[in-house]
Formats: C-alpha cells, structure tokens, sequence
C-alpha cells in the first residue's frame, strides 16, 4: 500500500468519524445569551426566582471588565447553590424522578424583619420524611449522589419511617414510636451495614413502590432500573382485555393480596401459558433483570428485613455483554449499582434533560466526556451542576427548530429498546445517531403507528404508556419522512404530513 | 359561582390574553428548547413548573402577607395540582399537556387575591407564623420607608414627598394608608422609572427583553405599559376593578397594582 493510499485511508476514516459524531449534531452556529439573560437563566434554574434588581445592576457594574464578570457569575453560582430555594428545586426534581408527589413547597415562612430583607420568604429547612429530607441534605451538603444508592443516615420526621426502620433498631422506644409530635429523629446506620440503602430503604419508597404475591418486588426492581439505569421497563405482554382491571388490581396491591397466591391467582383468571404475563419468551427481555433484584427486597413491607436476601444486579451492555454482580443484601445491591458506568452515564442524561434540555442532542463524545467529569467530581450533584451551568450549551440561546429530524426523536425511540432490543427485531436504538436506521424499518414502524387502535398489530401497544404527546411527535417525525439527523428524509413523505415544523412551533426568538 | 364571577374571570381571562399577546410582534408559544421539568410538558414546550407559578406571586407581592391569600394560591395542594401542571405521580407525566382554561380562572383568581392582600395587608405591622404543630405565633412586622423604596422606587418616593403627595406620618409610620402619592403628579421621567422597575423586578433588563423576544427594546415595552395606563386614566377600564371600582383618580400604588396584573407569568418566568 502506498502512502497516497494510507492517507486516504486515514483521511476517509476521520471524515466519518466526524460525521457519526459532530457532523450528525445541529451544527448551525448557536447565539450566546446576553449576560443578564445569562444571570436570570441561573437563577430561575437554580433557584426558581428571577435577580433581583440589585443583581442585574452589579452585574452591568462589571459589564466591561471581563475577569470581574466572570468572578461575579461564579460568586452568584455558588450563592444560589447554596441558597435554600435550591435545596427546594431539587427535592422537586428528585421527586419528579421518584415519581412521588411534589411537597407542598414553596413551603415559605413569612418574612421575618424588615420586610426588605426577606424579599423572597425563606423556606423551612425540614422535610416531612426521611426521603424527602435525603433529597435536600444532597443538595444542602453536596452529597454524593450515590447517597441515593448507600446512604445510611437519615431523619426521620414521620412515625412510618420510624416503623421502617424499628426492625433494625435497638435503641428507639415505645415513646418515641407512639408520639406524632416528636421532631425528626437522627437515625444511622453503620457506613458498611448492608441492610441499608439510602433511598431504597425509606418508607416513602417502599410504600410508593408497594409489592404484593404477584409483583414479588420487581415493582421496586423497575424502579431501582428506571431511575438509576434510564431504563423505561415498560411491560411487554399485557394482561387479557376483558379481566385487566382485576389483575391490575391484585398486582398492584389494591385489594387485600395477602390472602391470594400467585397460583390462586392465575387459576382464578384461567390465563392461558401462552397469554400470561411472563409466559411468553419476550418477557425475558425484562424479567431477567427484574427477578434477581427483586429478590434483594425480599420480606421487605413497610417495614425493612433484619436478614440479608441474596439477589443479583443482572443487565446487558449495549452489545449484549452481561453484567452479572451476586449481591447479599439492599445494601450491597445499592453499592453495586453505583459503581457501574451505566449508573454515572444514566445520571448524567438526567443532569442534563434537568439544565440544558431534553431536546438538546447530547452527543455521545460530549456524554463520554460529561460522565467522566461526573465521576472525577466524585458524584456530587451540586459540583456537577456548578460544572453543567457553566457549559457553553447552558448559556446558548433558544432556537427555533425549524424541522423534526432523528435528533430529536431519539431519546424517544430508545424507548423502544427496552422491550424489542432483546428480541432481535429492531436495531439498538439507544446507539443513534451513530448508527442509521434501515428505510425499511422505518416503513413499518409508519405503518404499525398509523394502524387503527384496535388493530393488534398497532404499536407501541396502549399499555405501554406512551406519553400521547410523544407518540405523536414520533408519527409526525415519520409521516414526514423520518429525516436523518442533517434533516434529509429516509423515507418518503405521506402525501397528507404537513412538512413544515415541529409541533406548536412559533415564537421565533 | 355567581354570574359576576364568571364575567369577571372572563374579563380577566381575555385581558391575560390580550397582555400577552396583543401588542407583541411575534406569538407568545415558548421556545421548544426552553424545556424545564416539573412542569406542563416535558417535550418541547417548556411552561412554567407548578412551584415556580407559585413562588412568582412572592416576588411579585413582597408586601402580602401569605396567611391572607387562600391556601390554593400558596401552596401545591390536591386543588390545584392538576391545573398546574404538577406530575401525576403514577404516570410521571402531567395530567394536562398545557395550560387550560382552569389555569387561566386558577391565575387570575390568585392574582386578584394577592393584589388585595398587599393592598391590605401592608397597613398590618403584625403577622401570625404557623408552626409544624399546628399553633400560631404573632410576631411584629417591620415595614420601612426603604421598603417603600425598594417596591416605587426611591426617586419616586422623593419625588411624591417634595410635591406634598405623601401624608406626615408616613416616615414615621409607613404603610400603604398614608402612601398617597397622584400618579399624575409625577413627572414623565418618574413615571418612566417607576413602570421599568416593575419591568426590571418582573422580566430583567434590555437585554433579556430581546434576547426573549418580548419587545424589539426595553422603551417599546414601557411605552406599551405607560399607553396602557394612560388609556386607563382616560377611561378607567372595569377589567381593573381588583379593589372594587375602579378609582377615577390613579394613584401610584393602583399604578402599580395594575402594572403587576399587565406583567403576565409568561414573560416572568420564561427562559
């Protein structure tokens, strides 16, 4: 081989890594915001409140002394870091990704003093149980995130998270248990106790993510991959149409399960093998996951298990590499989980859906580099969300998007893996924009969205629970021909798809 | 819900609308990549997140005391978290994908409600804290001249106090009774100052104004308001009536009142 052809070679090779990766971005060039749009973004993101007045003129102080201007966003970074309002923000996000209800903030006492001085109120600092207050200690102390996953001390303000923990503890009195005006209790738990697992063992969670006979805990095991692995979980095989609602109901802990076995169950349904759930070979695509942890929660109620379960941390790497971690105990399941690359990356995606945007591509070279800054940081939210707001993508103004293309349906599509991956029948969504989809596939993905809702081919099917608006955003993006992520379409237009913008657009800025 | 009501919160309803897009250039949709979770809808459209809602009434009316707005408009309760856009915690997602007509009754409601409670309420120099137990504590309020300042303005407040607008005892004993100040005693320029504080507390300075694409500059958005009071003074306008009748004579604190009703959420809590 000559070396004109080496360095084609090379040349060819370069080009088409910039093309998977930078060249597939948005790349048209992206306005900065000016710096006091800068600062209210920080604050509103940070705190939920607009500067002050007396903010944008310290600012416009500095306006024309760059090192000045740069040293005063970062004193403002770390004032609203550190404010209160923040520690609120994030127990809001955190119980968006529990999935638990928001509390009643903005929980503001009235101002105290000169009113001047208590311009925005301040919030209490307690929480009403020991997850909710687990939430706010991570962003008050700049925990590591893994708390969620290890920590072992808590407050515990309500009597159930005191009976939650009563298993396990020697020192707490009738008294104690029995008075529901007593304030928060201190509870800790030794740093290697493997019968703890920071949020995983609140009442708040256990409760929210009840098990019965049937589920056997891989409710929380869904959950445990929902949250830490971005993992939707989404049911594969649906229970028969005309007895759903009371499967649904024994499942699910609406009616006294304790008293109804799973076999008792089934035998009353008279579900066929080939129709129940988890008799039909794609249910693996999930269970295989699910079984083993939720054996970690075994014996666990309200109440947490004095004895160890032994359980498995069991998934596949994109590629179909198995990760398989034996684990004895909640404890060491939390652990587990926090040191696999999956997690960081995971946690990453929520970072940033949470500062700069769902609908901002996160390119996988800029998510590689992000997850290695969130491990360098050692996992501590508040350092990473110091870092995030400080990214060139946070401080870049809003743009129109003039038309749908892959970038931003793929986070929807990988939506998809979860059930079809391990089925063989679809690509490795997750992998996009750095692999391209067949035209093919494309095609019928149309078609099987655009079926009536009756027809059993339709997908996603309805139990899947699609937010509608998703759905609709994706059958947009095909029926308009599915661009690729520089906007030329894959496939071709349906002759009724308005090619025109993405949904509700307006408001060109 | 009297007859009354209902034409009043349509007559807040439309006024909400017209505020937010009758004298704008562009439509009001929010930028698709102005995403925010905790709020309406997590794709594309970012509007504001249910706490954020809330917070906004605290800094809009730092002199109303909490306790005097009804609980609905305070705090995220089961009244009103659907129609705020809060997430339903067994889907994740919200139970409306956008903001609704109850969510224009629920706004203006709470508007008016916080308005009446800052014109009332900074008369009071005591307040009650409710505590986890469920008891109450009085605790002394300390309103200030600076107070005063910070809300008009500190030109303003001089400049009402060398024309005679303002009663004696206000140094002594400030609050809003003896804050008497003419609007139409005050010169251009205060007038000016005073709308683009509102502005300057409510959106930001120039810069977030058209970086937001709220206005082409800041003088178009002030003259938009100062057009608006002007015609009020004109004409006192019923959809205006948050106190009762409207007042034929303008004061700056109706002023401003009207000027925190013109401001709409959008525009306060866009980014």
């Amino acid at each position: 081989m000559n070396r004109l052809t080496t360095l084609l070679i090379a040349l060819l090779l370069i080009s088409f890594a910039l093309f998977t990766d930078t060249a597939m971005a948005d790349t048209a060039p992206r306005a900065r915001l000016s710096d006091a749009s800068y600062l209210r973004k920080l604050s509103l993101h940070l705190r939920g409140l607009q500067p002050t007045p007396a903010e944008y003129a310290e600012l416009e102080a500095v306006e024309n002394e760059p090192a000045k201007r740069q040293a005063y966003f970062d004193a403002k970074i770390d004032q609203y870091i550190t404010s209160p309002h923040y520690q609120d923000r994030m127990v809001f996000r955190l119980a968006e990704l529990f999935q638990l209800r928001t509390p009643e903030v903005p929980r503001l006492t009235s101002v105290t003093g000169p009113i001047s001085q208590g311009y925005y109120g301040t919030p209490r600092s307690e929480h009403p149980d020991a997850l909710l207050d687990l939430f706010s200690r991570i962003a008050r102390d700049n925990l590591s995130w893994d708390t969620l996953l290890t920590g072992k001390d808590y407050f515990a303000g309500a009597l159930t998270d005191l009976r939650t923990f009563e298993p396990l503890m020697s020192s707490l009195s009738d008294e104690t248990l029995l008075d529901p005006g007593k304030p928060p209790v201190p509870v800790s738990f030794a740093a290697d106790d493997p019968r703890i697992a920071g949020a995983l063992t609140t009442a708040r969670f256990l409760s929210r993510y009840n098990t019965t006979n049937v589920n056997k805990n891989r409710r929380r095991a869904a959950a445990v991959f929902r949250i830490f692995y971005c993992d939707p979980m989404s049911p594969v095989v649906p229970p028969p149409k005309d007895k759903k609602a009371a499967v649904l109901a024994q499942a699910f802990g609406t009616v006294d399960h304790g008293t109804v076995t799973e076999k008792e169950l089934q035998d009353g349904m008279s579900i066929s093998d080939a129709a129940r759930h988890g008799g039909q070979p794609q249910c693996a695509t999930c269970h295989y996951k699910l079984d083993p942890m939720g054996k970690t929660f075994q014996n666990f109620g309200l109440t947490l298990n004095t004895e160890l379960a032994p359980g498995a941390l069991v998934f596949a790497r994109p590629g179909g590499q198995k990760v398989n971690v034996t684990v004895k105990g909640i404890g060491e399941l939390g652990a587990a989980i926090a040191k696999t690359p999956e997690y960081s990356a995971c946690q990453v995606e929520w970072f940033w859906s949470q500062l700069i945007g769902q609908d901002v591509f996160l390119l996988p070279s800029r998510k590689s580099e992000l997850t290695a800054d969130f491990d360098r940081l050692g996992h501590r939210a508040n350092d990473f969300i110091r870092l995030l707001v400080k990214a060139p993508e946070f401080r870049e103004k809003p743009r129109k998007i003039e038309m749908l293309t892959q970038l931003h349906v793929s986070p929807l599509l990988k939506r998809c893996d979860s059930c079809h991956n391990a089925m063989g029948t679809i690509p490795e969504f997750a992998a996009i924009p750095t692999q391209l989809i067949d035209p093919e596939l494309l095609e019928r993905m149309r078609e099987r969205m655009n079926l009536a809702d009756d027809d059993k081919r339709k997908m996603p099917r309805d139990w899947t629970r699609w937010n509608p608006r998703d759905l609709e955003l994706l059958k947009r993006w095909l029926n308009e021909g599915a661009a690729d992520a520089n906007g030329k379409g894959q496939i071709k237009p349906l002759p009724t798809a308005p090619n025109t913008k993405a949904p509700d657009q307006g408001g060109a800025k | 819900m009297t007859l009354r009501t209902i034409s009043f919160l349509s007559v807040i309803a439309y006024s909400l609308v017209a505020a937010s897009s009758g004298a704008r250039a562009s439509a009001p949709t929010i930028d698709p990549r102005l995403i925010h979770k905790t709020a309406f809808e997590q794709n594309w459209d970012r509007y504001p997140a249910p706490d954020e809602i809330i917070r906004t009434f605290n800094v809009k009316f730092p002199l109303a005391l909490q306790q005097n707005v009804p609980e609905s408009c305070r705090l995220l309760n089961m009244d009103n978290r659907g129609v705020l856009g809060d997430n339903e915690p067994a889907t994740g997602v919200p139970s409306v994908s956008r903001p609704n007509s109850s969510f224009v009754n629920w706004y203006a409601t709470c508007l008016v409600a916080y308005i009446k409670a800052e014109s009332t309420d900074a008369v009071n120099s005591f307040y009650m804290v409710y505590k986890r137990d469920g008891s109450a504590e009085v605790k002394n309020r300390t309103i200030t001249v600076k107070d005063f300042e910070n809300q008009y303005t500190a030109e303003v407040v001089k400049e009402c106090r060398s024309n005679g607008e303002i009663s004696s005892s206000f140094d002594t004993n400030p609050s809003l009774s003896s804050f008497t100040c003419r609007w139409k005693t005050l010169s251009p320029a205060s007038k000016t100052k005073l709308v683009q504080s509102f502005v300057r507390a409510a959106i930001g300075p120039e810069d977030v104004i058209i970086d937001l694409g709220i206005a082409p500059s800041e003088g178009a958005l002030l003259q938009r308001f100062l057009d608006e009071i002007d015609r009020f003074e004109k004409t006192p306008d019923h959809r205006y009536d948050f106190l009762g009748q409207p007042p034929s004579e303008l004061s700056v604190v109706y002023t401003s009142m009207m000027l925190k009703f013109l401001i709409n959420i959008e525009d306060t809590l866009r980014y």
